[in-house]
């Protein structure tokens, strides 16, 4: 943050950053996310100490809910969700400070009444002008609920700093091509600077995302050999076992591969294939994170069959439950090309990563529930120890597990006991439940907090959302092109389509089984 | 996550000698105990990312203290080795107590399990715990030594553990400590040549009362009154009747002054009140004036005495005119969270050792008045 480095009493100082009183003003309040992820955030951020006391909650949404109403339905919302067990005097103190407002997001009125809301928690609460906006929406709202802001006199884009600070949070997708996501920015910069918003992807939240960095940039043994010259490849696995599951409006108008790849996977990539920044501060991280996914070399036209594959699920049994097959589900035509699964190789055009291919791989109802990136590095030159011994010898496999089972793996080889020379691979496995009893915050908690202290490190800057959306619209070009796909192409609860396979085994490489 | 304790214990020796290879391989057995008893699904972790030796006079309480360790090493896996000790006491006697204990995450049912190592060393015996100690340690490991109470600079024991500690932790609110007392600390990073940080849970009680006092100074254009400072004024809780440590206050004024360099004119005053809500020698309240050219400031944070102690408010006045005043959060960590902060890394923390070096210089001030 900037204030740290102007204050002299912070320079050199290890403070514990709290967070000025402020106002969150949520769009959307009345919709899954707020239940599930962001009112138990606040509520475990306040039980932490990191909610000023006197910062106010306002949930804006059409419904026609009451104070009341809306803290009920919040109680309920922390009640089932929150990481840490409901407790009634915590809540007691904290429930006073939801307030909710009813307005239709493209009411001018219902703004009007916003401002005059907000300036009594200023002057009533001590709020100091701080706000941050926080767009839980569809997307389709985002345009008009920015112009509102602007024309009711509340993006405070030119307030004097003293005077509190606006800042704007944005749910992905941000946009569903590159065109829409360039005019979404437009859209943002004609009420706020850049500097104010906050676009989140709350995948870069968890602890064990963030660890990625810290695993290659604080460990010296890993650098040195974090390159073409040492790696085989890299295979990034995102897989559900769950279905849609009713979610078939939304999924038919993004599919996988706006929904996973654009935004999650790229972000993985990024952070295990970026160079070193200079600093672990916002500008420096995401000018690397720009300049890798600039270096991705673009699929395009004829190299998108060759390079990317596409899947539907069937009917199945996935983690033992029955799957409806995608094309039953609720609002999903019977006939529909959306993509649930996609397998793409990618190559990134840069001095570090040069022929080494980068697989990628994301889908719904597959075998299991698993994120992972795993590193396969390169065979010994030459094995000494003759055919026989080393019958069972394989790569060494630095695999990153973000979810479930956060933790880090890898595998050499050893001797197997016994008189002669028979070697085996082992697991070397480190997982943070074991070594940390520490319940690690929710993505929500910390991101919430990161924005309340100005701290962007962690949120997508436009000119990123651009460039990964430039490489994704390629592909779907190219599919717009190509005949219909002849899905369904594969089981519920298996691995994928059989060309995802085809894909690997084309460079003699088959995928893992996380 | 929620500590469901699994105790295992069964050792227990007496006697003039301890065979150390005797307590790992009892320490051995206590685990496979532990694994013959885990159902499968909950197979018992062996895991230490710490060792920890802290060390207590004979009159602790032996449980209080593996419940202390306990909740430690449910966020820290760790080897912790207490040592309770009595130098003086005329029967010589050594005897140890192992325990496993597990904090079981219940989402997933896995268990984290840390050893606990239980020394009681009565008379000459106490005089040569680094023979037992050191050999205790898991190599590689950090290890952190917490001295409960006022540590005894010029003991023998005090020497032989600070020589193998990558951090030095302890309570300066736990005793009342003299100047020497805090400046004595300070020499503990440099002991033998190693470095060895040092670190105050006291110090981490505060840290809230820093952030309040230092966003005082987050617009620019109050910076200027830092050059003046003529008074500061901290008060910190006492409860009538007892004497309550001054070491917070004067580690907060010490900050104030290690951030801006010395300020030989400005009076420092550290006043015990009343504030039942405030824990014995917690902060109360900070003011401090300045005087630029012909401009007088006041700036305060002040926590609500009879009320919520978390609660304070931030005051600025400029000519006698209020400039500001907004809620701030003041609620200090509790023991547990302080002590969990201590124990997350062993590097130095430099602010802590300037404020101190300057605390004890307030200190000694005050004691010649």
């Amino acid at each position: 943050m900037t204030i740290a480095v102007e204050n002299p009493l912070r320079a050199g100082s290890r403070l514990e950053n709290m967070p000025q009183p402020a106002t969150l003003v949520i769009f959307g309040a009345t919709g899954d996310l707020m239940k599930r992820k962001l009112v138990p955030a606040l509520y475990n951020l306040s039980i932490d100490g990191y909610l000023p006391p006197n910062s106010q909650i306002v949930g804006f949404a059409r419904r026609e809910w009451s104070d009341e109403y809306f803290r009920s339905e919040m109680c309920e919302g922390v009640q089932e969700h929150s990481r840490r067990p409901f407790d009634p005097a915590v809540w007691e103190g904290f429930a006073p400070r939801l307030h909710y407002l009813r307005s239709e997001f493209d009411n001018a009125e219902g703004y009007d009444q916003l401002r005059t809301m907000l300036d009594r928690f200023d002057k009533e609460n001590g709020t100091g002008g701080s706000r941050l906006f926080y767009l839980s929406t569809p997307p389709s709202y985002y345009p008009v609920i920015v112009e509102r802001l602007g024309e009711a006199g509340l993006s405070g884009r030119n307030i004097a700093k003293e005077s509190g600070y606006t800042r704007i949070i944005i749910e992905k997708p941000f946009g569903h091509d590159l065109e829409s996501a360039r005019a979404l920015n437009d859209h943002l910069h004609q009420v706020f600077a850049e500097e104010q918003i906050y676009r989140i992807d709350h995948y870069l939240g968890k602890e064990t995302v963030q660890n990625i960095l810290v695993l290659r940039f604080a460990n010296g043994i890993f650098e040195p050999i974090w390159n073409r010259h040492y790696i085989d490849h890299v295979q990034i696995t995102n897989a559900e076992s769950i279905g849609i599951e009713g979610r078939g409006r939304f999924y038919e108008e993004s599919g996988a591969l706006r929904d996973m790849v654009q935004s999650h996977i790229l972000q993985l990539l990024n952070l295990v294939a970026m160079e070193p920044p200079v600093a672990f501060d916002a500008t420096p991280v995401r000018d690397e994170k720009v300049k890798l996914l600039r270096s991705i070399r673009p699929i395009r036209g004829n190299l998108v069959p060759e390079q990317v594959v596409r899947g539907q699920y069937g009917g199945g049994v996935a983690a033992g439950k029955d799957v409806t097959p995608y094309h039953e589900e609720e609002n999903v035509s019977s006939e529909s090309t959306t993509e649930t699964y996609v397998a793409m190789k990618l190559f990134i055009d840069n001095f570090r990563w040069q022929g080494v291919p980068f697989y990628l791989r994301t889908g719904k109802a597959l075998t299991k529930r698993v994120t992972e990136i795993a590193i396969q590095f390169k065979q010994p030159p030459l094995s000494i120890f003759g055919s026989e011994a080393s019958r069972d010898m394989e790569p060494n496999v630095l695999a990153l597990r973000i979810q479930p089972d956060e933790g880090i793996s890898l595998k050499m080889q050893v001797k197997a006991p016994g008189t002669g020379i028979h070697i085996r691979p082992v697991k070397m496995e480190f997982r943070y439940g074991g070594s940390f009893g520490i319940e690690p915050p929710e993505a929500y908690e910390r991101l919430l907090l990161d924005c309340m202290l100005g701290d962007s490190t962690l949120f997508t800057r436009s000119d990123e959302v651009e460039t990964a959306w430039s490489l994704v619209t390629d592909i779907l070009q190219a599919w717009s092109k190509m005949p219909p796909p002849n899905f369904p192409n594969y089981e519920a609860g298996s691995w994928g389509p059989r060309d995802a396979d085809r894909l690997l085994y084309r460079d003699n490489r088959e995928w893992r089984w996380p | 996550m929620q500590v469901n304790e699994g105790t295992y214990e069964g050792l227990t020796w007496e006697g003039k000698y301890v065979e150390i290879a005797d307590i790992e391989r009892e320490l051995d057995r206590l685990w496979c105990e532990a694994l013959a008893v885990a159902e499968e699904h909950q197979m018992p972790v062996r895991s230490s990312v710490l060792n920890l030796v802290v060390h207590t006079s004979s009159d602790a309480d032996a449980e209080q203290l593996y419940e202390t360790v306990g909740r430690l090493s449910s966020r820290h896996p760790l080897r912790a080795i207490i040592l309770s000790v009595e130098p003086h006491h005329q029967e010589p006697s050594l005897h140890t107590t192992m325990r496993v204990r597990c904090s079981e995450d219940p989402n997933t049912g896995s268990k984290v399990c840390c050893e606990q190592v239980l020394v009681e060393a009565n008379g000459e015996p106490a005089k040569h715990l680094r023979g037992v100690v050191l050999p205790l340690l898991i190599p590689d490991l950090p290890r952190y030594l917490w001295w409960m109470g006022e540590p005894e600079y010029d003991s023998a024991t005090f020497e032989s553990l600070i020589t193998a500690a990558d951090k030095f932790i302890l309570d300066s609110n736990s005793f009342r400590p003299s100047p020497a007392t805090l400046r004595e600390a300070l020499h503990m990073s440099k002991v033998s040549g190693r470095v060895c940080a040092v670190n105050d849970v006291n110090w981490i009680r505060l840290w809230r009362w820093l952030e309040a006092v230092a966003q005082l100074f987050d617009d620019s254009a109050l910076h200027l009154h830092l050059a003046g400072i003529e008074r500061v004024r901290v008060e910190y809780a006492a409860r009538p009747g007892r004497e309550a440590s001054p070491a917070q206050a004067a580690l907060l004024a010490g900050w104030l002054f290690s951030r801006l360099g010395p300020k030989p004119s400005a009076s420092v005053e550290l006043v015990p009140v009343e504030a039942p809500r405030v824990f014995q020698g917690g902060v109360v309240s900070f003011e401090m004036q300045t005087r630029r050219a012909s401009e007088t400031a006041t700036f305060e944070v002040s926590a609500d005495k009879e009320g919520e102690a978390s609660a304070a408010v931030a005051r600025v006045r400029v000519n006698g005119e209020a400039r500001s005043e907004r809620p701030v959060m003041v609620a200090p960590r509790t023991d547990a969270e302080a002590f969990d902060i201590a124990l997350e890394d062993c590097q130095r923390d430099i602010s802590y050792e300037e404020a101190l070096e300057i605390a004890a210089q307030i200190l000694e001030r005050e004691t010649a008045q």
